[in-house]
């Protein structure tokens, strides 16, 4: 507790960000209304006047709408982060093993996918196997590859240099093992800030592209399709221009503020310059 | 110098090539038949069969690949399916926007986030650097393409300054075709200030406290004339990289924002590729972004190793 204290960051965004995900995780047991529920007698009705965040187009509960489209946000980042983390840090963990032509092939690769924002591939994977879930999570987890390829490569660079692998390598353990055994666990730190931070990446991404219409398809609740939805309503019925993207920001803020706090947390060196 | 630039010059072109034969593999090797995704599954049997000749599909994939890559050097990109004019001619039109969006974004976004970075670090730990903390943390946390509709909100809906989106063309006249762009920009701006003004100021302050600094502050330099003179020249490397870095956030930003403001733009040429399923389009376009990405982080790599002489020494 007493850590929390020192690091009002770490607090306020793991404050922020547990709070999104009692509110994702409560979704899928209540919200006030049914999310799907149309009542057209509610249509684009002000806060207050229709449930606590009024109602949408088609008489929709905004507050029920914004809690389904956290989980259905958290969960697509979540595991498009965790997808590229595995190919990330296996591709620069590897890399950092081998040396020479391995390594040259292994950040080419990262140089190759770092081109590709989550918008462009989804776009390409959009046009091929059309819209959903699936098209979002490899869009968001191919960008997410090199970052960690190369924050992964880094790290266990420098572990490479230091004794105990020395002596991992002096006993006869293999670049595999070492990397499983010694590297890992060294690096797992780095990792976890690193994906809290891709993860409040993954869920802008993720907005995007359902704003876009790329993303998870009607009528599963999406925060980046009810702001496409309410740019045909914006002299009518502003409050659905605000509130998902108040939901979004305060999301990625959160996560944000968390991974800076666990990096003060880590390394304390780095905390004078952020 | 000359050895780093050619090594550099090849990883470039591998870089370039990997990403072409990413987009090939995609697009028309893993699908299958391209035609039958592009006219969907009512198409019939002889259209379905002019497409592939017009496509080229009862070629081998490997001469196709090497025609398109020939084709994409000399500029002859294929012809649009729904648009059925050259691709060439609707990315040049495109262009048009797009390029004086990105250019007017990536200038305010500076002339933002250098002062505001500066300030910060000239005030560390006072007020004013938490406040421009806090404007970094907020402003990165703002998807750019909410930040456009509540643009749209405020200064059209509400104040009826501008119109809502569209775009007058250029042939309207430099100021119309100006104030069609400038929300847009200011939307795209504002995560890339965001991030510059942090980048900034941690590079200011790591450069304030080398001994360089110190030496200049000894000799009786105020601390205004050495920043001046001694640090921003020195802070501003980091910076000119980690831009170089944002330029593919700011390319998926533009796809985001030009649908937001309709503008015709190359991002949105993209997208409506994407609806009607024009593979054609989409291939060209997309190799068009990603090389644009890939040759800016070069343009950068080698910026960064021309003005930091250590580097050059280094791989």
């Amino acid at each position: 507790m007493r850590v929390l204290l020192r690091h009002p960051t770490l607090l306020l965004g793991g404050l922020v960000t547990a709070l999104l995900l009692s509110v994702a995780l409560l979704s899928l047991v209540w919200t006030p209304a049914s999310p799907t529920a149309i009542q057209i007698a509610q249509r684009l009705k002000p806060p207050l006047e229709a449930g606590l965040l009024g109602a949408d187009h088609f008489g929709r509960d905004v507050a029920s709408l914004l809690m389904a489209g956290a989980w259905n946000s958290l969960s697509i980042a979540f595991v498009a982060v965790l997808a590229g983390m595995i190919g990330g840090v296996a591709l620069g963990t590897l890399a950092a093993a081998w040396r020479g032509w391995a390594e040259e092939v292994a950040m080419r690769v990262a140089d190759v996918t770092f081109a590709f924002p989550a918008v462009l591939s989804a776009i390409m994977i959009g046009a091929l196997i059309g819209p959903g879930a699936t098209t979002a999570v490899i869009a968001i987890g191919v960008f997410n590859i090199p970052v960690f390829a190369r924050v992964s490569r880094g790290a266990a660079l420098q572990l490479w240099e230091r004794d105990f692998v020395l002596a991992a390598r002096a006993a006869g353990k293999g670049p595999v093992l070492i990397t499983l055994h010694h590297v890992l666990p060294n690096i797992a730190g780095l990792l976890v800030v690193q994906a809290t931070i891709q993860l409040a990446l993954a869920i802008l991404a993720e907005a995007g592209l359902s704003f876009l219409g790329i993303g998870l398809p009607p009528p599963n609740p999406s925060w980046g399709r009810m702001l496409s939805d309410a740019q045909t309503y914006l002299g009518q019925a502003p409050h659905l221009a605000v509130l998902p993207g108040l939901a979004i920001a305060f999301a990625v803020l959160g996560l944000n503020m968390l991974g800076d706090g666990l990096r003060d947390l880590i390394d304390p060196k780095l905390r004078r310059k952020r | 110098m000359t050895g780093l630039v050619l090594r550099r010059l090849a990883a470039l072109a591998v870089t370039l090539l990997l990403a072409s034969l990413a987009i090939f593999l995609v697009l028309e090797v893993l699908p299958g038949d391209p035609a039958a995704i592009m006219l969907g599954t009512e198409a019939r049997e002889d259209t379905l069969a002019a497409l592939r000749r017009q496509m080229g599909l009862d070629r081998p994939a490997h001469e196709r690949y090497l025609a398109w890559l020939g084709g994409a050097l000399t500029g002859d990109l294929g012809l649009s399916m729904t648009y059925r004019v050259p691709v060439a001619d609707l990315v040049a039109d495109r262009l048009a926007v797009t390029i004086p969006l990105a250019l007017l974004a990536i200038l305010i976004s500076t002339a933002l986030a250098v002062p505001l970075g500066v300030i910060a670090a000239a005030n560390h730990e006072k007020p004013a650097d938490h406040g421009v903390m806090l404007f970094s943390q907020i402003g990165v946390a703002i998807p750019n393409f909410w930040f456009g509709i509540l643009l749209i909100l405020f200064f059209s809906t509400y104040l009826g300054w501008f119109s809502a989106g569209g775009f007058p063309g250029w042939s309207a006249g430099p100021w119309p075709a100006f104030k069609a762009l400038l929300l847009p920009a200011v939307a795209l701006a504002l995560p890339q200030a965001a991030i510059l003004a942090r980048v900034t100021r941690s590079s200011v302050l790591e450069v304030l406290g080398e001994d360089f600094v110190r030496t200049a502050r000894a000799k009786g330099l105020t601390r205004r004339v050495a920043l001046r003179r001694h640090v921003l020249r020195n802070a501003l490397i980091p910076v000119v990289t980690v831009m170089g870095m944002q330029f593919s956030f700011l390319v998926a930003g533009a796809i985001l924002v030009e649908n937001v403001f309709t503008l015709p733009g190359l991002g949105r040429l993209l997208f409506q590729a994407m609806s009607q399923r024009d593979l054609v389009v989409i291939k060209d376009v997309v190799l068009l972004f990603a090389a644009l990405v890939i040759v800016v982080n070069f343009a950068v790599d080698l910026a960064y190793a021309w003005l930091d002489p250590r580097l050059r020494q280094r791989r």
